[in-house]
């Protein structure tokens, strides 16, 4: 027996906008690290540099520090007072800089097409025919008396069962998952924090005697 | 304790490793030079800056991460 016609597969992905579906997703996480990095540069700028000049140049905001170095007498026996040097050193250096960037995007597109057709039939069909007789007579003398029954049975089955079964089901799942991270740091902003680092020269501002 | 930064020694250039969260706090770290016996500290003059720096971008950091995670 023809059944109704299956789900054609191509049919069902090919209205399917998976450019959509996955260029969203990757477009949205590059339009997230252009803002995260702008956002951070700005920060940068505003809170360890100093407002820029007229040239357009900036200055780094300098914290002072404070070095100290134990001082062993001759004696072996070490100095009550420590020695202390000051020194100026970038703010920019004590942060924990770190790039902040989307840096894992994953987009699992799961969809599945269901389609079936079954068709049971079942006939069954049972005749069943009996017959049954009693008698009985009696008969007397006399007045006259005659009893006679009897009866007869009959019984006919017939069962017909006709099952069809037809089913169809469309299923997606869609997760994008979004990671946000702490990259290294470019080249560029290394290089800079290095040559700051270098540059550190320190200033004695009390002298111990030994 | 996981110092994540470092800054070279003035005196030794061996390497100083810090943590800024307790550097700001005006913890003093120590050379890792066992000659140098260097310590260095944030001047308590600076120390109010560094702090609000720190906690600013701190803050701000995990902002951009919410925002990002919420997206």
């Amino acid at each position: 027996m023809p059944g109704p016609a299956l789900l054609s597969m191509a049919q069902q992905f090919s209205g399917l906008p998976m450019k959509s579906l996955i260029g969203g997703p990757l477009k949205a996480a590059a339009e997230a690290n252009a803002l995260m990095a702008h956002t951070q540069t700005e920060f940068l700028l505003n809170t360890c540099f100093q407002p820029p000049a007229q040239d357009g140049t900036r200055s780094p905001i300098m914290i002072d520090m404070i070095i100290e170095r134990a001082i062993i007498n001759a004696d072996g026996t070490p100095q009550e007072k420590p020695a202390q040097t000051k020194m100026n050193l970038p703010l920019l250096t004590i942060l924990p800089l770190n790039s902040l960037a989307v840096d894992d995007v994953s987009v699992d597109f799961e969809m599945e097409v269901k389609s079936s057709f079954s068709n049971e039939k079942e006939n069954s069909s049972s005749t069943e025919v009996g017959a049954e007789a009693k008698f009985s007579a009696s008969a007397g003398i006399g007045p006259f008396s005659v009893e006679i029954s009897g009866s007869v049975k009959s019984t006919s089955k017939t069962a017909s069962s006709d099952k069809s079964h037809y089913e169809k089901s469309n299923s997606a799942k869609y997760n994008v998952h979004v990671h946000a991270g702490q990259l290294p740091l470019p080249q560029g902003v290394t290089t800079i924090i290095d040559a700051y680092s270098q540059a550190i020269q320190p200033i004695q501002i009390e002298a111990e005697k030994s | 304790m996981p110092y994540q930064q470092q800054i070279p020694c003035p005196h030794c250039q061996s390497v100083i490793l810090f943590d800024a969260k307790l550097f700001v706090s005006g913890m003093r770290f120590r050379c890792s030079n066992p000659d140098c016996n260097t310590s260095i500290s944030i001047s308590p003059t600076s120390l109010n800056q560094a702090k609000d720096v720190f906690e600013n971008y701190e803050s701000q950091k995990q902002t951009i991460l919410q925002k990002s995670h919420s997206n």
